[in-house]
């Protein structure tokens, strides 16, 4: 493939015939999904980014795992994820979190939700797991979505062998709930995740109040999406659990 | 009027009932110390064995005896446990051990009004059971009782051996020519009292109903026990999973007449010489199905190891509550949930240890480590009324440089209240884990004196607290180096700064 053809695509600037039968009748204009079916619209949920919305046809698409590769914790990842935690609390299904790096203030998920206008915010459980061993984060997980009662998991690992990530894909194609994988910078060697996610710290430089201390800037780049080629997004304001 | 139930092989057809495959040899129960049957089976009743012939005996008659030992404690067991069940359909029972029980039919009087009814809803209570025994319905206790044992029609009839009376006495009235209890009432009762003394005479008052039977009526349990003798000595878990399968059944019986769940089990194996290895579940949420049980059952045994070969084993439910209804949603799918929650949360924490799933729920406290707590996992999240707080909280704050942070917005002043510090608390308001390694010795030495002290002195501790500054915090927002929004604090006690959140 030409190299100028490839930096077209990488800018999500080339419409191509694939996308089309993938995405319906997805034109590709800036955050426009109206085209899409009722079913698939209930199928995905938005990334609260609209361009990360864009690249991958609509938002986080439930019963498939996704990779989040973090180069740093507390990069903006979980900001990503807060619409799939507000679509579990209106469904009043449980958000679980599998071995979280710190814990999970309550405080600010519920304000998130009461922000977000939820209807019955009483209906939110937030259930957190700290396994001792990774053996047991994976079983943990693997009977959480067999059980079929999860809204959204997530599972935090150094890193997932093929196998452990293909019995993760597997029992989440029998749920119905959002599966994020949330790991450090990994190889690109094929895993049967959906899609694989790159969150790239880069400093603002340029605009900095004090030079020690630049304003946080984040890069999204798609190791993999469903209906296109991988892609490097345009540079982002970090963003800030809303709360 | 009262009836009597005679089950003269309770523990063994129990055996039976739990072990099928035991029912086509000649099986009895011996008592260990004097070497008698106790208790055997129809295939050993048809070879001439009968309960209290010598176990040596038993052997000339039986080549392929199965000989277990009679255990009394056992047998109270049964016979409690039975009595709870007969308790759904009779109110008033009272227990004699170790082979029969009493049920007073007259406070049933309303609900049966037929006697026949009577014996129709014991024999569906008695059935499930199987066991064998024989009734007897008479006006007084001693009658309906006599009337099983010897199982004749009428009183009159009774031969005078079932008379409850010692062997003396027995002999007397039997060489006086007085075989049934008929021919002793016809005698005249002051007669009688002159000839065989006081006893005889208060006796047949109690038999004629005349004097007052105090008997200690039966209360249900507040748990559930059952012991099951292995067939052959096992060392495994997955043989282990049969006999403990029928045990849960029995326990699920025993739930479901109640309608209520368990959230304890403690199964005890036992093995020959050493202790018995025991088996905790605790369940954070009621259980009942069998089934159910024994996944978690599964799921605890799989991480113990046994010591020993075991040869019995026992199952014991505490902790019984009604059942906590569970709310589904008929319309909103629920098609693709394979397992309820609770029975989720409870196989988690059995594997993962019960303080490792928790729920987080909001607190009404200004200390931000207080803000939050723990809960049972599965309760809904709360409203809060503070805003502004991050998304991730450290468990323990972390000392960061000032240096490499920007800060952007703040102070948000955290001062304990008077009386926290007035009531001793100090120790929560300052010092998580890291903070001690860097306090100088003598600082320490302050801390831990006030913690000591007593509440007499908390007015001078609370002003001595104020001026070190116990306790008081800035919080502010920050930016590090690589532009992550942080929540740092400066300690004014110990005058550093510490990172205690990530907003991002």
């Amino acid at each position: 493939m030409q190299a100028n053809l490839q930096q077209l695509m990488d800018k999500g600037a080339l419409w191509r015939g694939g996308e089309w039968k993938n995405s319906g009748q997805n034109s590709g204009k800036n955050g426009e999904f109206g085209a899409f079916g009722k079913a698939a619209a209930t199928d995905y949920v938005s990334t609260g980014q609209p361009l990360l919305d864009q690249a991958l046809g609509g938002g986080w698409r439930c019963q498939r795992v996704h990779e989040l590769q973090c180069e740093y914790a507390f990069s903006g990842e979980l900001s990503l994820l807060a619409p799939a935690v507000i679509a579990a609390a209106s469904a009043a299904r449980p958000v679980f979190w599998l071995a979280p790096p710190a814990l999970p203030y309550a405080p600010a998920i519920a304000g998130m939700l009461q922000q977000a206008g939820l209807t019955n915010p009483e209906s939110a459980q937030h259930i957190v797991l700290t396994p001792a061993s990774e053996a047991d984060t994976l079983w943990a997980a693997e009977s959480i979505l067999h059980s079929g009662q999860a809204g959204v998991l997530l599972l935090w690992a150094d890193s997932l062998s093929a196998t452990a990530v293909r019995r993760l894909h597997l029992a989440a194609a029998e749920t119905d709930a959002w599966v994020f994988v949330l790991t450090g910078i990994q190889n690109e060697e094929a895993r049967s995740y959906a899609t694989r996610l790159r969150v790239l710290l880069t400093p603002d430089k340029t605009h900095a109040m004090a030079a020690n201390a630049p304003r946080g800037q984040v890069q999204w780049q798609l190791l993999k999406r469903h209906g296109g080629w991988p892609i490097r997004l345009p540079r982002q304001p970090l963003p800030r659990w809303p709360a | 009027m009262w009836v009597y139930v005679q089950l003269p092989s309770l523990q063994l057809d129990r055996m039976l009932a739990l072990q099928p495959e035991l029912a086509e040899r000649a099986l009895v129960l011996y008592c260990e110390q004097q070497q008698r049957v106790i208790q055997c089976n129809d295939i050993a009743a048809n070879m001439g064995i009968r309960p209290s012939s010598s176990l040596s005996d038993a052997w000339l008659l039986a080549e392929d005896l199965v000989p277990y030992r009679y255990r009394e404690a056992q047998q109270r067991h049964l016979l409690q446990h039975l009595a709870a069940d007969l308790y759904q359909v009779f109110a008033v029972i009272s227990l004699d051990p170790p082979n029969g029980l009493w049920l007073d039919l007259k406070p049933m009087q309303k609900l049966y009004p037929d006697i026949r009814q009577s014996q129709e809803q014991l024999q569906l209570q008695l059935a499930p059971w199987q066991v064998r025994y024989h009734c007897g319905v008479g006006n007084t206790p001693p009658v309906a009782k006599m009337l099983a044992q010897s199982g004749v029609e009428t009183v009159g009839d009774i031969p005078i051996q079932y008379l409850p009376c010692d062997a003396k006495l027995q002999a007397q009235l039997i060489r006086m020519g007085l075989n049934t209890l008929g021919a002793l009432q016809a005698i005249p009762r002051a007669l009688a009292g002159q000839r065989l003394g006081k006893e005889l005479v208060h006796l047949l008052a109690r038999i004629q109903g005349e004097q007052h039977e105090s008997l200690r009526y039966f209360q249900p349990p507040l748990w559930f026990y059952q012991r099951l003798t292995l067939l052959a000595e096992t060392s495994g878990w997955q043989a282990l999973r049969f006999p403990l399968k029928r045990l849960l059944q029995e326990l699920e019986h025993y739930l479901e007449g109640r309608q209520q769940e368990t959230r304890y089990l403690l199964l005890t194996f036992y093995h020959r010489d050493i202790e018995p290895t025991k088996l905790e579940i605790g369940l954070a949420h009621g259980g009942y199905l069998a089934a159910e049980l024994a996944v978690f059952c599964q799921l605890k045994m799989e991480s113990l190891k046994l010591p020993a070969a075991v040869l019995e084993m026992s199952i014991q439910a505490k902790r019984l509550q009604p059942r906590s209804k569970e709310h589904g949603d008929l319309l909103n799918g629920g098609k693709k949930q394979r397992k309820s929650l609770p029975r989720l949360l409870n196989e988690l924490q059995l594997r993962l240890g019960y303080s490792r799933v928790f729920g987080v729920q909001n607190r009404h406290d200004w200390l931000p480590e207080r803000a939050w707590q723990r809960s049972a996992a599965g309760s809904a999240i709360h409203t809060t009324h503070v805003l502004g707080r991050p998304l991730w909280l450290l468990p323990t704050p972390k000392p960061v440089q000032i240096q490499q942070w920007c800060l952007l917005r703040g102070p948000e002043r955290y001062q304990p209240p008077w009386w926290q510090l007035a009531a001793g608390d100090t120790p929560y308001l300052s010092a998580p884990n890291a903070m001690q390694n860097c306090m100088n010795s003598s600082m320490r030495r302050s801390m831990k004196e006030s913690t000591q002290e007593p509440m007499a002195n908390s007015w001078g501790e609370y002003t001595s607290a104020v001026i070190q500054g116990l306790g008081h915090r800035d919080y502010w927002v920050a930016r590090n180096q690589r532009g992550q929004p942080g929540w740092l604090f400066y300690d004014y006690q110990q005058e550093c700064w510490w990172l205690h959140g990530w907003f991002s």
